[in-house]
C-alpha cells in the first residue's frame, strides 16, 4: 500500500538545501497500522505532508497504490475552519469534491457524540471534540490511507485514551491504512502494529518494532504493553 | 435588540442634552445674528421635517452617490487587497504602489478627476471611491497575510483548488476586517462626499449645507448635518446586520 524508498526531502523554505528528511525508507501493507515516533524536530510532519501530497518538492520514490483523493490528513492543530459549523466542518472534503456521503457523515458524527453540535462552531468545542471533528473529517471522504499528525496532542489523559479507543474502533471497522506521528511512547504503542523509530533530523528510519498483539482496549492493560513501551524507550535516539 | 434599542435611546438622549446645553452657551457668549449660529435640537429638527420636501430629494442624491462609490470601493479594495495579502509575489509589487499613493491626501487629486470626467456625478463619484477603497484594501491585504497556512493546508490536503481555498478559506477569514474597513470608509466617505458637493452643484447634501451657510439659515445647515447623520446611520445598520448574518461565527459568545 505505502512503498517509500530513499525518500528526501528539503527544508520548505530553506535556500540552503538543507534536508529535513533524508534516505527515508519504509513499508506498509494495507490495512496495517504504523506509528512513528522519533525526538521533536526530526521531520515526522514533513514526512506526512509530503505522502500528503503537500510537499511537491522531494526525491527518492513514494509509491501510493491509491489515488490522492482517497488520502486523509489530520492536521496537528487539527486547522478547523472557524467560521463553518461543525457539519460544514466535518463535510469539508464533500464540499471540495470528493467522494463520500452524508449519511456516513451523519453516522460518524453521532459514533463520536458531536451530532448533537452539527449547528454549533468550533470555537463553542472542547479540545477533545475539536480533536474528534478533525477524526471526523478525515473520515467523513471514506480514505483508504489515514495519516494522523500528533492527533491527540495537549488532551487529559481519559481523553486522549478513550480518542485513542475510538480511532481503534473505527480502524478496525474499516479497510483503512493508518499512520500516525507522536512523541508518545504509550501512544505509539498502542496504536501501531509496526513502529517505526525515526533518528534525528534528517529523519530517517532507525528502527522497526512489530507489535503483533495491539488492536484490543485490554491490550493497554497488558504485560506485553509495558514491555513494547519499554523497548521503544531504550531505541529512542 | 430591545436593549440595543435602549442603549440607542440613551446614547441619543445624551447627545441632544449636550447639543442644548453647547447651544445655550454659544448664544450666551455670543452677541447679535452670531448667537444662533449653533440652533438648539428643537429647531433643528423642527426644520429637518417642515423643510423635508427640500432636503428629501438632497438626501437621495447624496446617498446613491455615496452607496454607489463605497460599494464600488468595497468591492475593488477587498478584491485587490485579499489578492496582494494571499499571493507573496503580487505583494512583492503592488504594496510599494499602495504605501505610495495611500498617505497621499486624495483632494490633491479633485482638479484632475474634474478635467477628466467632467463636472457631473461621475467625477463625484470616482473622488469618493479613491478616498475610500486604499483603506479597505489595506485592511483587507493584512487580514489576508493573517490566514492561517493551517486553513489553508485543511483545504489543500483534501485536494482543494486555489479557487477554493479563496472560497472556503481566504475570503470568510477576511470578512470581519473587511467589513470593519468598510465601517471605517463610511465616515470617510461621507466627509469626501460633503467635499465633493461644495462645488458645480446644486444637488445633495453638502451643497445644501453650503448655500444655507450663505444665507445664514443655521437651522437649515444643522437640519442638514441631521440628514448625513441618519445617512450615516442607516449604512453603519446595513453594515451591522451584513455582520450579524455573515460573521455570525463571530458573535457566538454574545448570543
Amino acid at each position: 500500500m505505502i512503498e517509500i524508498s530513499n525518500l528526501a526531502v528539503e527544508y520548505e523554505s530553506g535556500e540552503t538545501g538543507e534536508k529535513v528528511i533524508a534516505g527515508l525508507s519504509l513499508n506498509l501493507d494495507r490495512g496495517d497500522s504504523l506509528g512513528i515516533i522519533g525526538p521533536n524536530g526530526c521531520g515526522k510532519t514533513t514526512l506526512l505532508h509530503t505522502i500528503a501530497g503537500l510537499h511537491s518538492n522531494y526525491s527518492g520514490s513514494l509509491k501510493l497504490n491509491t489515488t490522492e483523493e482517497k488520502i486523509a490528513l489530520i492536521l496537528q492543530d487539527i486547522g478547523l475552519l472557524p467560521w463553518k459549523t461543525i457539519w460544514k466542518n466535518a463535510t469539508l472534503g464533500l464540499d471540495l469534491g470528493l467522494q463520500g456521503d452524508e449519511g456516513g457523515v451523519e453516522d460518524l458524527l453521532r459514533e463520536l457524540d458531536l451530532y448533537s453540535y452539527k449547528d454549533s462552531f468550533p470555537s463553542q468545542l472542547s479540545g477533545g471534540q475539536k480533536r474528534k471533528l478533525g477524526l471526523a473529517r478525515a473520515l467523513a471522504v471514506d480514505p483508504e490511507i489515514l495519516l494522523m499528525d500528533e492527533p491527540f496532542v495537549s488532551l487529559d489523559e481519559f481523553t486522549r485514551e478513550s480518542l485513542q479507543d475510538k480511532v481503534l474502533k473505527l480502524w478496525q471497522g474499516r479497510d483503512l491504512t493508518m499512520l500516525l506521528v507522536t512523541h508518545d511512547i504509550e501512544e505509539v504503542a498502542f496504536i501501531g502494529r509496526k513502529i517505526a523509530i525515526l533518528s534525528q533530523a534528517p529523519a530517517s528510519v532507525k528502527n522497526y518494532i512489530e507489535n503483533e498483539n495491539m488492536g484490543t482496549i485490554e491490550f493497554r492493560r497488558s504485560e506485553e504493553f509495558y514491555r513494547v513501551v519499554k523497548r521503544i524507550r531504550q531505541e529512542l535516539p | 435588540m430591545r436593549n440595543d434599542l435602549i442603549r440607542y435611546g440613551i446614547s441619543f438622549t445624551i447627545m441632544l442634552l449636550l447639543w442644548w446645553l453647547a447651544s445655550i452657551t454659544v448664544d450666551f457668549i455670543l452677541s447679535g445674528p452670531q448667537s444662533s449660529i449653533l440652533p438648539n435640537p428643537v429647531s433643528a429638527f423642527s426644520t429637518l421635517f417642515s423643510h423635508w420636501g427640500i432636503i428629501w430629494p438632497n438626501f437621495v442624491r447624496s446617498a446613491s452617490r455615496l452607496v454607489i462609490s463605497l460599494v464600488a470601493a468595497i468591492f475593488v479594495g477587498a478584491t485587490v487587497g485579499l489578492v496582494v495579502g494571499f499571493e507573496e509575489k503580487v505583494s512583492r509589487f503592488v504594496s510599494p504602489i499602495l504605501y505610495l499613493v495611500y498617505p497621499v491626501p486624495k483632494i490633491v487629486f479633485l482638479p484632475v478627476i474634474l478635467i477628466l470626467f467632467g463636472l457631473g456625478d461621475l467625477s463625484r463619484i470616482i473622488f469618493i471611491f479613491l478616498v475610500a477603497v486604499f483603506q479597505v484594501t489595506i485592511s483587507a491585504r493584512d487580514a489576508a497575510k493573517n490566514i492561517s497556512p493551517q486553513w489553508v493546508k485543511a483545504v489543500r490536503s483534501s485536494g482543494g483548488s486555489k479557487l477554493q481555498i479563496y472560497r472556503h478559506v481566504v475570503i470568510p477569514g477576511t470578512l470581519p476586517s473587511v467589513l470593519s474597513s468598510a465601517r471605517i470608509s463610511i465616515g470617510l466617505g461621507i466627509a469626501a462626499l460633503y467635499l465633493a458637493e461644495l462645488s458645480y452643484t446644486n444637488q445633495g447634501l453638502g451643497s445644501y449645507i453650503e448655500n444655507s451657510w450663505k444665507v445664514f439659515a443655521y437651522s437649515d445647515v444643522f437640519a442638514g448635518i441631521l440628514a448625513f447623520a441618519t445617512l450615516g446611520l442607516g449604512l453603519y445598520l446595513v453594515i451591522e446586520i451584513l455582520e450579524r448574518t455573515l460573521c455570525r461565527w463571530n458573535y457566538i459568545d454574545q448570543s
